[in-house]
């Protein structure tokens, strides 16, 4: 199967004047906004602790809300980098160079229009990327042996700990530690019982939502309750007419194109994100405008890391659809969510349900283009997100991850996993090992240790078989090159 | 005393103390070449030689930095109010233990304004029950 029915996607677009969906979509956005913007709140932690409250709902309901959530999220953290010099997430980190430095001479309003633009330009370019590559890239996988899930799991698993937090030694201690965590409950192969310190809620592994709340929630909440982010707000000063934006566009139009395809390769990669996507845009954008004072409030210094953080959602999306391998933080959650749904994302989600696909790619159509009429026709009371004092958002987050941790499968036992895990975590980043890799490598672990030895029994205990087999050998080859710059651009641990 | 070196020794001897543990996981005999233990025991032996490499190639952080952000007095007081509020969950009606951790929580990171401490706890408790409870049928715990 190359491309998906046309009838499908004509069905997943009629769906959209559903009110329901566009409620939900609706909400998620809002949330979005509120997690995106709140330094040190991310859209990962947003959709962490939205995922248990989907039980209850159908999956477009889900899927409207969480992909809402993803898109808005995505954006919203620029709204703190271009006024508070914070980005609301490391994604838009990059944004704060030219973005605060644009509002400092009262061109905040354009700043934050661009942002909000630029994101969805972004956005909806990946979710064409999405469409027409997430088909052929499943149908090449249904040829996959346990030999390639193997390698390719490794991948993703290397690739986030040697970009994550700039030490490749902790990165991968992280991803170990996330794997060992996996390895809890009964082994998948032989039936037998592992590391459940006898307790028989762990029999069935570590609920990968409890503690993804935990790792990406609590982790954070805590984090901020040591220095709750200042809130010192510019004022959004000199108004912009919407007609000003097009030709500023038009003169970046390569910019915006080159932003997206850098976004969306980057998403597609697994277990990379916004972050190493936005400065790579924007190292590109600094090197080609040299008539342009990047650093001092450029348009293309706000244009370029925008778009290529928003891409990232569609790119992410693709692993996670046709090789059940998430891109990025936010899809390893959205597996969870996925799951919860009934629907194990992999090679056979897009054959078995193509309207699913069809109407996930909807949504993001309708999430980033909700994110565009909400950004620019709100965005002069963006910035009273930023007011909403830590005192009241962060117990009120911690209230709501207890609730969320209860709510996946009513159990209490849940909800102390989540306190403890978020806490271990928050041990964790203040001796400077980072989380993502964690969280990657408890998604990641069962699939890479299942096909592991699945693949080893297969090929009679012949470990060269990882090697000899062509995707798996180049798989194997990229992870070496991909950790041999890591190591030496960073050193193997620069502290 | 460098943090990544207390970091480094933590992981060597978390590692030894999982590799132990993962020497009691049983076997069974279908299971001759790659059993139950071996995964978990790979990725064990792996934390403690990455471990030894982080305690000798340590970076330049202080162990005192690292502390300092753990032992902050708002890290501790807000963890230890998660804490009972995660562990009481079970046992205290939720509108009761939300309200009551809303309100110190935001009382031990300077809420002073009586409005505030009113409103906010109340409507937050309230809300989130009513969302959970009404919105997405979840049955939370409550006295009556």
């Amino acid at each position: 199967m190359d491309v998906i029915a046309l009838a499908d996607l004509a069905s997943a677009l009629t769906r959209l004047t559903d009110p329901g969906l566009l409620g939900w979509t609706l909400l998620g956005v809002i949330i979005g906004i509120v997690f995106g913007a709140a330094p040190g709140l991310t859209a990962t932690a947003g959709v962490a602790i939205m995922t248990p409250l989907t039980f209850g709902v159908s999956f477009e309901a889900s899927m409207s809300l969480l992909l809402g959530l993803y898109c808005a999220g995505y954006f919203a953290g620029s709204i703190p980098a271009i006024l508070i010099n914070t980005p609301g997430a490391p994604g838009n980190a990059a944004t704060t160079m030219d973005g605060y430095a644009m509002a400092r001479k009262g061109q905040a309003d354009l700043a934050i229009s661009l942002a909000v633009v630029s994101s969805f330009a972004g956005g909806l370019i990946s979710a064409a990327v999405l469409l027409a590559f997430a088909p052929v890239l499943a149908g090449f996988a249904l040829e996959f042996t346990a030999v390639e899930y193997f390698s390719l799991g490794l991948f993703g698993l290397i690739c986030i700990a040697a970009v994550s937090g700039g030490s490749v030694l902790k990165g991968s201690i992280s991803a170990l530690l996330g794997m060992l965590l996996g390895t809890v409950g009964i082994d998948p192969v032989g039936g037998m019982t592992r590391l459940t310190l006898g307790l028989p809620e762990l029999l069935g592994g570590v609920p990968l939502v409890p503690a993804l709340i935990a790792f990406f929630a609590i982790t954070e909440i805590v984090a901020q309750a040591a220095s709750p982010a200042a809130t010192d707000v510019l004022s959004v000063q000199r108004s912009i007419r919407l007609r000003e934006l097009l030709p500023l566009y038009l003169r970046h139009k390569w910019l915006v194109l080159k932003s997206a395809a850098i976004g969306t390769a980057i998403g597609i990669l697994p277990g990379t994100g916004p972050t190493i996507a936005s400065w790579i845009s924007y190292g590109e954008a600094a090197r080609s405008a040299s008539s342009e004072e990047m650093g001092k409030g450029a348009p293309a210094g706000v244009i370029a890391p925008e778009v290529a953080n928003n891409a990232v959602t569609g790119g992410a999306l693709i692993p996670l659809l046709t090789l059940g391998i998430p891109g990025d933080t936010v899809t390893a959650v959205l597996i969870g969510a996925l799951l919860i749904q009934g629907i194990d994302p992999g090679p056979f989600f897009i054959v078995e349900h193509g309207d699913l696909f069809a109407l996930m790619l909807a949504i993001l159509v309708l999430a980033n283009t909700l994110v565009l009429v909400l950004g620019l026709g709100l965005r002069r009371y963006l910035p009273l997100v930023l007011r909403i004092p830590p005192r009241i958002l962060l117990p009120a987050i911690g209230a709501l991850c207890a609730t969320g941790g209860f709510a996946v499968s009513n159990s209490a036992f849940e909800v102390g996993l989540v306190a403890v895990l978020g806490l271990a975590g928050y041990v964790l980043v203040c001796f400077g090992i980072p989380i993502a890799p964690l969280v990657i490598g408890l998604v990641l672990g069962p699939i890479i240790e299942v096909n592991l030895r699945n693949g080893l029994i297969a090929n009679r205990m012949d470990p060269t078989v990882f090697i000899t087999r062509p995707i798996s050998g180049a798989l194997l080859l990229a992870l070496v090159i991909v950790l041999a710059i890591s190591i030496r651009r960073f050193g193997i641990n620069r502290g | 005393m460098r943090s990544d070196r207390i970091a480094g020794l933590a992981t060597v001897v978390g590692g030894a103390a999982l590799a132990i543990a993962c020497l009691s996981i049983e076997t069974s005999l279908a299971q001759a070449e790659l059993t139950a233990r071996f995964f978990p025991l790979l990725l064990s032996i792996a934390l403690i030689v990455l471990g030894g490499v982080l305690t000798v190639r340590s970076g330049e952080r202080a162990l005192s930095q690292s502390l300092r952000e753990l032992l902050a007095p708002g890290v501790l007081t807000f963890a230890a109010l998660l804490i009972v509020y995660f562990l009481s969950f079970r046992y205290v009606d939720f509108r009761l233990s939300t309200w009551l951790f809303m309100l110190v929580a935001m009382v031990a990171m300077g809420s002073r304004r009586p409005l505030e401490l009113i409103a906010v706890p109340l409507g937050v408790s309230l809300g989130i029950y009513a969302l959970f409870r009404y919105g997405f049928a979840v049955l939370l715990p409550v006295w009556m």
